[in-house]
């Protein structure tokens, strides 16, 4: 180890950091071997959160022993032959389940311990690792999944994305981190890798430096949602291409070294980050750096939410990237080799994940958007122009998988998208995402439209699942929550309510007005009028 | 086990309550039970809404803001 863990002695350590002192997290790696030959049993019940370090989370319940294992996709790019070999995986051993999370990566469902060598192998063989997928270490590297062929990018962030990933990849001076520690890196000047809610994210900037302009970035720190959000802060300095590395490994080693480390549940970098203020971790980043430019100017503009539908012009003349719609992030195995067969047949073979959780396909020559398009897979599953409401819902797992969930979410979303089209068509997108909690797995806070479930039990004794509603989040203009509107919605009347809520907007709103700006504009008070209005007026029909 | 957190609506207001149960009917019973034990008489409750609920392990528990409407 070419560090101290200075930490080492001090006796209120939280229990997991005391397991973590003991063994590092990325040594489960050398144990999974022996486990696969003699079988789940032979793990012992405290090893079992130590998998995380390769990726794989027991499913529930934990005893059947089922894994769910994350692959880490830097900037969301597989290649022809990383995206196949993730199908078979999933084809072979994961029921066909092929998960994109909001973090590009890609996930499975239903693995056992006996297979997991063999899927390593399979992985190591086309350049992929599970390895800090989970766990306290720096996550996969979230970016701009255009990278590279982005018209609306300052710079092809990839090569430094995949620099900054390897450096930290089975890398045993970051691997005990106090906390998940999530990254982002990207020069799309529409904010595509969600800056506000990383732990550390490198922004597109500009600044004149000896008379010459230098293209860069700008770094912010202390972002994330959870039970309780931050937004990141923007710390004083200019960053060039060459030294986002030194900046990056500044920023882990002080979360490493100053985070905390005593209370679990505060040491994220946000906690950090929000007793320091952006000025002491300016000064202490420098004091690692040495002297860095002050800030520039920030080069994004406004947020595209992760969502690249349609047919785009790649900067690469004659080149095409596409972007497709899939319902909720779930494809199945046959799905995705299909994809691949198509990317390689009329573009390169690749395939990238967004961080909306569809896919992008890249580099199809403007000769071939045409069959491209009228291939099958793309007339009903995957579209490149979803319905609007469809477009740009989110859901949390909820129920399905997730034991917190107070009311189901998925299909309930996916249903109410469709009503939605049916009904009610606005001239920009609006954002809906629901979750089945206060948690944030569905990033309630940052949606036009936030619906968090509830339960109540009326006083004729009626259970219902309900929820409540929260308008004007945004990413823009540095970020903002969404603030809850009073009343409850019984959820069989949630559709007609968000129909009429969504109308009055329809009818409020000036052209081209966004939801965010027109609830800048007029305030949450008008929208809370008509909510009152509306609940008033719409009875729950008799179940 | 769950620990569980209610907003119970009275005429009067609304009312914070904690239960711990096994699953979410029992949580709804059990507020029931708290209410009767803890008034004299029981006021009419217009409304129990469950929004939230954390699996009991060492330790856990909630922070509770003043309750909304
Ligand atoms: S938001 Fe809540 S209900 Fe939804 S997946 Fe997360 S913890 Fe579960």
């Amino acid at each position: 180890m070419a560090y101290v863990k200075h930490w080492a002695n001090e006796e209120k350590l939280n229990a997991t950091e005391k397991q973590k002192l003991a063994r590092d997290g990325l040594k489960i790696f050398e144990d999974i071997p022996r486990y696969a030959k003699e079988g789940f049993e032979a793990i012992p019940k405290e090893e079992w959160p130590m998998f995380k370090w390769a990726g794989l989370y027991l499913q529930r319940p934990k005893e059947d022993g089922y894994f769910m294992m994350r692959v880490c996709v830097p900037s969301g790019i597989l290649n022809y032959e990383q995206a196949v070999a993730l199908a078979k995986i999933s084809r072979d051993y994961g029921r066909g389940i092929f998960d994109v999370t909001t973090r590009q990566a890609v996930q499975f469902h239903w693995l056992r311990i006996e297979e997991i060598p063999d899927i390593f192998e399979r992985l190591k063989k086309v350049g992929l690792s599970t390895a800090g997928a989970c766990g306290d270490i720096a996550r996969n590297i979230t970016g701009n999944p255009l990278a590279g062929i982005d018209p609306a990018e300052t710079m092809d962030t990839a090569p430094i994305v995949e620099e900054v990933f390897r450096f930290f990849q089975h890398n045993e001076d970051f691997s005990n981190l106090p906390r998940k520690y999530k990254m982002s890196i990207s020069a799309n000047v529409h904010n595509a890798a969600h800056a506000e809610i990383n732990c550390l994210s490198f922004v597109p900037a500009v600044k004149t430096i000896d008379g010459e302009e230098v293209l860069g970035f700008h770094v912010k720190v202390g972002g994330g949602l959870s039970a309780k959000p931050y937004l990141a802060q923007t710390l004083n300095v200019f960053v060039r291409p060459e030294q986002v590395k030194e900046v990056a490994v500044a920023v882990t080693t002080i979360f490493r070294d100053y985070g905390y480390r005593i209370k679990r549940h505060r040491a994220r970098l946000k906690f950090l980050v929000a007793d320091w203020g952006a000025e002491k971790f300016t000064e202490k980043l420098l004091e690692y750096t040495g002297p860095l430019p002050e800030k520039g100017k920030e080069l994004t503009r406004e947020w595209n939410a992760g969502y690249f539908y349609g047919v785009h012009r790649q900067k690469q003349p004659g080149l095409n990237y596409i972007g497709f719609n899939v319902p909720v992030g779930r494809l199945t195995a046959e799905e995705v080799l299909e994809l691949a067969r198509i990317s390689k047949k009329y573009g390169t073979g690749e395939i990238r994940n967004c961080n909306s959780q569809n896919i992008i396909l890249p580099n199809i020559p403007d000769e071939h958007v045409e069959a491209l398009l009228a291939e099958e897979i793309f007339q009903e599953r995957f579209r490149i122009d979803p319905p609007q409401f469809t477009a740009f819902s989110v859901s949390c797992t909820g129920i399905e998988y997730c034991n917190l969930a107070i009311v189901e979410t998925k299909e309930r979303m996916r249903r109410l998208a469709e009503y939605l089209d049916e009904h009610v068509s606005v001239d920009v997108p609006l954002r809906l995402h629901m979750v089945g909690c206060p948690n944030s797995c569905g990033q309630r806070q940052i949606a036009d439209i936030g619906l968090q479930g509830i339960k109540m039990r009326t006083a004729d004794k009626r259970m219902v699942e309900a929820f409540e509603i929260y308008v004007g989040g945004t990413l823009d203009h540095g970020g903002e929550f969404n603030q809850k509107l009073k009343g409850k919605v019984d959820a069989q009347i949630l559709g007609p309510v968000l129909k009429e809520l969504i109308t009055y907007f329809k009818e409020q709103k000036e052209q081209g007005e966004s939801f965010y700006d027109f609830v800048q504009r007029v305030g949450t008070e008008p929208l809370q009028e008509e909510l009152t209005r509306i609940l008033d007026e719409i009875t729950a029909p008799a179940s | 086990m769950y620990l569980y957190r209610f907003e119970v609506t009275l005429e009067d207001g609304v009312v914070p309550v904690i239960i711990v149960a096994e699953n979410d009917d029992r949580a709804f019973g059990q507020v029931d039970v708290e209410l009767e034990k803890h008034f004299l008489s029981v006021p009419d409750v217009e409304e129990i809404t469950l929004h939230e609920k954390k699996r009991i392990g060492k330790g856990c528990g909630f922070v509770l803001q003043p309750a909304s409407e």
